[in-house]
């Protein structure tokens, strides 16, 4: 079993899927105890898709932002994304460039790639890219939440002794 | 341990909440009152930003239709 690092970053699909409703405990838990660091790019279909629905898009963006914290392309992050996509085109490799600013914001701040297919991803290790698979990533939360539900667990020794008003 | 001041109403009210709570302690009323407002707001938080499948599947649905469109992919040029 990994460990986790305390950030961790999500693809457009696995972030789809992480906000499913079905999947609400796995989110809480998540917001519980991890920093979820998502690229623009990631909630882009998101925020697309509540738009296409004709969901007041300030809301969805606020209610995103209270959640997660949300990248946004800066000059830099454009900049080492294209460099990195240079260096991937002389080895033979074209990404596409939304998947190479989601994968540059997760090295940028130490984050842990969270993606449904993580080969998409591979050719960013070389750069510094951390990336798992989402079922991994959900069999390594599931662990983590019986860890911790196991710490909650009341100890006699642990309990205080009754307190005097 | 460190002292807090606390003001009469609170005061009662937190000793009302001692007893239905049944903690053993104010130290534990506490405790139990900061958990629980972790929860609401985790709670709060997940529920404005969960997605019901129909809206998911639509997601999923521009997210491929944006690769096709693209036309690109992990490629390795011949």
């Amino acid at each position: 079993m990994k460990r986790l690092p305390e950030r961790v970053s999500f693809d457009p699909e696995a972030f789809v899927e992480i906000n499913r409703k079905r999947n609400r405990d796995f989110l809480e838990f998540l917001l519980a105890e991890f920093q979820v660091v998502v690229s623009f790019f990631t909630v882009h279909p998101y925020l697309l898709g509540k738009a296409y629905l004709g969901k007041d898009l300030e809301n969805e963006v606020r209610a995103l932002g209270e959640a997660y914290t949300i990248v946004y392309p800066t000059k830099e992050l454009l900049l080492r994304a294209i460099e990195i996509e240079a260096r991937l085109i002389k080895r033979g490799i074209f990404l596409s460039f939304d998947d190479i600013l989601i994968g540059v914001t997760a090295i940028e701040n130490n984050a842990l790639l969270v993606s449904s297919e993580p080969s998409r991803y591979k050719p960013l290790e070389k750069y510094g890219l951390n990336v798992m698979g989402l079922n991994s990533f959900f069999d390594e939360l599931r662990e983590l939440a019986r860890e911790e539900a196991a710490k909650w667990e009341v100890k006699p020794s642990a309990v205080p002794s009754p307190e005097r008003e | 341990m460190k002292t807090i001041a606390v003001d009469e109403d609170t005061w009662e009210a937190i000793k009302k909440l001692k007893v239905r709570l049944e903690a053993r302690s104010y130290d534990e009323v506490l405790k139990k009152l900061i958990q629980a407002w972790h929860r609401v707001e985790l709670d709060m938080k997940a529920e404005s930003v969960s997605i019901d499948d129909e809206e998911a599947e639509l997601m999923l649905n521009l997210i491929k239709n944006m690769k096709k469109r693209g036309g690109q992919g992990n490629e390795e040029t011949p």
